[in-house]
């Protein structure tokens, strides 16, 4: 297993891929890999040391606007306060991150485009947006060349100028000069080319695009502000400055000054922890009455402020992981039981806070609060949040037939102990043994976010340990020496989920190397993120097929290459003729993995089947199996009670996971 | 939103005279017709095996007291009770979800849900080819998780969460002259056919799943274009106002508006197929309206010595069941405007599920139910099939409307329908 795995795990290489180009298809059958399974399987560390690989070009695509980025461009288009986007339909999210390379427009997306876009022009203050003071029609052109730029991210064609014209037209002789330039906003906001950002480029050699000035002005402006180029950058643009790396260098640190960018810093580790979810986060009132609307609100707003304030700072992802300090209103200090801050005009404060307390990211109130339960902490919570969420390792949902029964609440007992059974049954402990000891250290706060000394009448033990984890393994007591031990491994994660946040795709593990050893060369911290990606022959090539280029359609060809054929092979298992296995990687965090195989009676009998595998990797839980080892690394395996046996026609699946 | 957006969305109430129905209100339906219309409904997280099936044979079948579908003792004679479907080579939550609808991919469902199947073969005629209806679904975003609806591979549809919204989409409220109105016409179909252009000449610069991805694009132009040309003849009703969309405690509330909007839709003609969509899977919600405190997924894991956790979860899913009882009522209780008898004789419910032990993690012996279609569907039967590949069932209900079809997503689930449930 380990050998196909870590073949797979090479196969990663080289094939960045959006979330649609790597599914392809919600196909249950199919034996997957980690990279192809879900974009929720780049393994963690080990792989890139493994292999030679080179960082490369993506490929040439159009990446629809986001939700947030619609939302940034009208407003900067319009001077609206107008945010129609906020009830658009929700995008696929990968990783936090509504951002994948896949999005495209549905047609309920395409009739809230429409309505939001006639909603915008009506509303629209004209005054404002047209450029000359003459109602005609040479006015209605300047307007269209003008404000089209702005709205295209590049001049616009002569038949888009064209076109927008001629709409204007036909609806200025009918209703006038106003209503005319109200119809070219309706026709610009729904065009593909203000919906969609081109990443195509031109082909400078072989399969080889590089991206034109306009092409790098707007990925520059998304990447780094979150919203579309202003006037300074497209001037730039338009005067070819950005190929040159001294051009695109000196716009990067004119953006990087803004304030937005530790804004965007800020969104993005919002959707790294999943924050987003804590507004409707159910609590149950008779426990947790304090939790209000106001206070979910402010704690948004204090990571939000802390985020931005360390980034703004120079610092890097270990200092916000790290960090004694944070901001409070003086409602939420009361909330906290901290001393009343001293606020400033807009009724924020900073606060130092005590050792017991101070662990960065890992003590804000919304990130406790959002990992936890109704009624209680949640220390299975609060330990999956830091693998996945900080440490980029994907664990396997809880498997079939065990009793997963979450422990009920028992006041003779600590939330400690009554978790303490998931570790200890054996068939949990493979992935327990990893969740909870890490999700122990923050019981000091309750479920939302509260510090405690008692837990109920216990008092707290906040001991845990790391293991299986590339540099974070190790004993800690509380959040704080926590948050020191997996600070390394977080700063990875955090490179890794920049990637996506830049992106939209899944990047290759060398790209995502080169990435880390690009920011870090710059200086480390969350704004040199930036300095690192810009670094990377993504940004400003793409691949593409060797007739791709204005050619007519159905002639232009990248896909994604197929996986190794070799590998979907299954292994000799000595099943009876007509029995047959399907396996799937269910997750991979590169210390180990979890398969899934599903067992199909294909024959006209009922069977009793056991498989033998070649396991090299070391066995950590299987479920819905039993499991005996006849040799080294040979096992027989066979199903329990209530499904080894299948009728004819039935399938029946179990899993199992291995540490390598 | 503002009443513009209303204002707009009532534009198709008013442009065209002609009426769309057939208008037999009241008439007996001409027999065998078939089924007209689908609407499928899901609720997530699996179920209690012990506490769901009844006892007895496949007409005198009885419910246990407190079992999770006592609830449909009323309309025992609309529905059949499915046992013994499992998804080919599906397992867990979120292979349960990607196979619910879908089966997978294959050659002739093309990796589209059945839904989506259905509705390009009976919704090209009607204002919208289907519409999704949701309950929260969507606080964690679009996901595998989140997501039951396939519009091809990996291409998920959303729902709309927002029972204001749909209405705005479907109703609107405002009426307007006619001239205004053909100018707006006009003018949108200008936007459309420009845009179409643009879409064309950049698909042509693309490889093919950038091709792919502008393809939908182009079909959602299509479906906007065919909704302008089609109108609606009823009374909309009131538009209804449930509130933030993610208030836990506004779930039921939420869930009736939208099940009212999905009767009215087929009612209305605005659409042929309709999928309502309740939470998802892994879904936390709390069913506070039941005096509960636990979520929903946390109570399905509660193993049998937890009777007060299980005992949670039976009442949690006997609450969908009366939610589905409910939608059978409320097609049964409406005639239907354009074949006659009522919505439930001309439309094909059902109700599926991700899982079936939810404990388990399992999807074999996942329980679906269906009612209605009564030209071709016989209620009152409790049916154990098993273990047969829902495949099978997918199939079947492609045919029921009158498709010709082998296989239904990855075609190693076998060929061909399921004997015995439809006529």
């Amino acid at each position: 297993m380990s050998t196909r795995l870590f073949a797979l795990a090479l196969l990663a290489c080289g094939t960045p891929t959006s979330k649609r180009a790597a599914d392809g298809a919600p196909d249950t059958a199919a034996p997957s890999t980690p990279a192809s399974s879900s974009a929720s399987t780049l393994t963690g560390a080990g792989s890139t040391t493994d292999t030679e690989c080179v960082a490369g070009p993506g490929p040439r695509l159009v990446r629809r606007l986001t939700h947030a980025e619609y939302g940034a461009s009208v407003r900067a288009l319009l001077g609206t306060e107008l945010a129609p986007e906020a009830s658009f339909a929700p995008d696929l999210t990968v990783e936090g991150y509504a951002n994948d390379a896949s999005l495209a427009v549905s047609s309920l997306l395409a009739e809230q485009y429409r309505a939001a876009a006639e909603e915008l022009a009506a509303a629209a203050d004209l005054d404002a947006v047209v450029p000359c003071d003459t109602a005609n029609r040479p006015c209605a052109d300047a307007f269209i060349g003008d404000w089209g730029l702005r709205a295209y991210r590049r001049p616009l064609t002569d038949s888009e100028r064209t076109s927008l014209l001629e709409l204007y037209d036909e609806v200025a002789a009918e209703d006038g000069f106003e209503e005319g330039i109200r119809w070219v906003i309706t026709a610009a906001l729904q065009s593909p080319a203000f919906l969609y950002r081109s990443e195509l480029g031109a082909r400078t050699a072989g399969e080889v695009f590089t991206l034109n000035d306009w092409e790098l002005a707007t990925a520059l402006a998304f990447g780094v502000t979150g919203g579309p180029p202003d006037a300074d950058l497209l001037d730039v643009a338009a005067g070819g400055r950005l190929s040159t790396p001294d051009g695109l260098q000196v716009e990067l640190d004119r953006l990087l000054a803004d304030p937005r960018a530790p804004e965007r810093v800020a969104d993005s580790v919002a959707a790294m922890l999943q924050l987003e979810r804590l507004p409707q986060v159910v609590r149950d009132g008779s426990v947790y009455a304090e939790l209000t609307t106001e206070i979910r609100g402010a704690m948004t707003e204090e990571t939000r402020r802390l985020t931005a304030d360390v980034a703004a700072a120079g610092g890097g992802f270990g200092e916000l992981l790290t960090t004694d300090h944070t901001f409070v209103t003086a409602e939420l200090a009361t909330f906290y039981e901290l001393p009343a801050p001293t606020v400033g005009a807009d009724g924020w404060g900073r606060v130092s806070l005590p050792p017991e307390r101070a662990g960065g990211l890992l003590s804000q109130g919304a990130v406790l609060a959002t990992h936890a339960l109704p009624t209680s902490s949640s220390p299975i919570h609060r330990g999956v949040m830091v693998r996945e969420r900080l440490l980029c390792q994907h664990l396997p949902p809880p498997p079939a037939d065990l009793n997963i029964s979450p422990p009920p609440v028992d006041p003779s007992l600590s939330t400690r102990e009554r978790y303490a059974a998931h570790s200890d049954v054996p068939e949990c402990a493979g992935c327990h043994l990893m969740i909870d000891p890490v999700g122990f250290g923050f019981e000091h706060f309750d479920g939302i976010g509260r510090y405690r000394e008692m837990d109920g009448v216990h008092p707290v033990d906040a001991s845990g340990e790391v293991v299986a984890s590339p540099s974070s393994d190790g004993l800690f007591v509380g959040i704080g020496e926590l948050a020191s031990l997996i600070v390394d491994d977080a700063e990875d994660c955090w490179v890794r989920r920049s990637a996506r946040t830049l992106t939209g795709l899944e990047l290759p593990e060398c790209d995502v190397a080169l990435f880390a050893d690009e920011t870090g060369a710059a200086g480390g911290s969350l704004l040199d993120t930036w300095q690192g990606w810009v670094q990377l022959p993504h940004f400003r090539e793409r691949v593409g097929g060797s007739d791709e280029r204005d050619v007519p359609l159905g002639d232009g060809r990248w896909t994604a290459p197929d996986p190794d054929p070799d590998l979907s092979e299954p292994d000799d298992t000595g099943l009876p003729e007509g029995v047959r296995f399907e396996e799937t990687v269910q997750t991979d965090w590169g210390a180990g993995y979890c398969m899934d195989v599903v067992v199909v009676n294909g024959t006209a009998e009922p069977v009793v089947w056991s498989i033998e595998l070649a396991l090299a990797d070391e066995l950590s839980s299987s479920w819905s199996s039993t499991w005996t080892e006849l040799d080294v690394g040979v096992w027989r395996v066979e199903g329990e009670g209530w499904n080894s046996e299948l009728e004819p026609g039935a399938e029946t699946a179990f899993g199992y996971c291995a540490l390598r | 939103m503002s009443s513009r957006r209303r204002f707009l969305a009532g534009l198709g109430a008013t442009t065209l005279a002609a009426p769309f129905c057939r208008l037999l209100t009241g008439e007996a339906r001409a027999g065998g017709v078939g089924p007209k219309r689908l609407l499928i409904m899901a609720t997530p997280n699996g179920t209690v095996p012990d506490r769901l099936w009844p006892t007895g044979g496949e007409r005198d079948f009885a419910f246990g007291p407190g079992s999770i579908w006592e609830p449909l003792e009323p309309v025992r004679d609309q529905v059949t009770l499915l046992r013994g479907l499992q998804f080919h080579s599906a397992t867990n939550h979120e292979g349960g979800m990607a196979a619910m609808l879908t089966n997978g991919d294959g050659p002739e469902s093309l990796g589209r849900s059945v839904d989506q199947v259905v509705a390009s073969h009976i919704g090209m005629s009607t204002r919208l080819q289907s519409l999704e209806l949701g309950v929260q679904t969507s606080a964690w975003g679009g996901g595998i998780q989140t997501r039951m609806v396939y519009g091809g591979p990996g291409y998920m549809l959303p729902p709309d969460d927002d029972p204001s919204s749909v209405y705005d989409r479907l109703f609107g409220d405002v009426v307007l002259g006619d001239v205004e109105a053909a100018k707006l016409r006009d003018r949108r179909s200008r936007v459309i056919d420009a845009n179409r252009a643009e879409l064309l000449d950049l698909q042509s610069r693309l490889g093919a799943v950038e091709q792919a991805k502008l393809g939908d694009h182009l079909d959602a132009l299509a479906d906007m274009e065919r909704a302008m040309d089609t109108v609606l003849s009823c009374e909309p009703g009131e538009r209804p106002d449930t509130g933030w969309v993610y208030d836990n405690d506004s779930f039921p509330v939420i869930g009736e508006a939208q099940r009212s909007l999905a009767v009215q839709a087929l009612a209305c003609g605005v659409t042929n197929v309709v999928t309502l969509q309740w939470a998802h899977t892994v879904s936390p919600v709390v069913f506070t309206w039941l005096g509960l405190s636990d979520g929903h997924h946390t109570l399905s894991h509660s193993d049998p010595t937890n009777v007060v956790g299980q005992d949670n979860y039976v009442l949690a899913e006997r609450w969908f069941a009366e939610q589905f009882r409910t939608l059978v009522d409320d097609l049964a209780s409406r005639e239907d405007p354009e074949y006659g008898g009522t919505l439930l004789d001309t439309t094909l419910v059902v109700w599926a599920q991700e899982m079936g032990d939810g404990r388990l993690h399992v999807c074999t012996d996942v329980p679906w139910v269906l009612a209605g279609a009564t030209d071709v569907l016989d209620g009152g039967r409790y049916l154990d099939l098993g273990p047969t590949n829902h495949a099978h069932l997918l199939v079947s209900i492609c045919r029921a409307f009158g498709m010709d079809l082998d296989t239904f997503g990855n075609e190693s689930a076998g060929r061909g329908g399921l004997g015995g449930v439809f006529a």
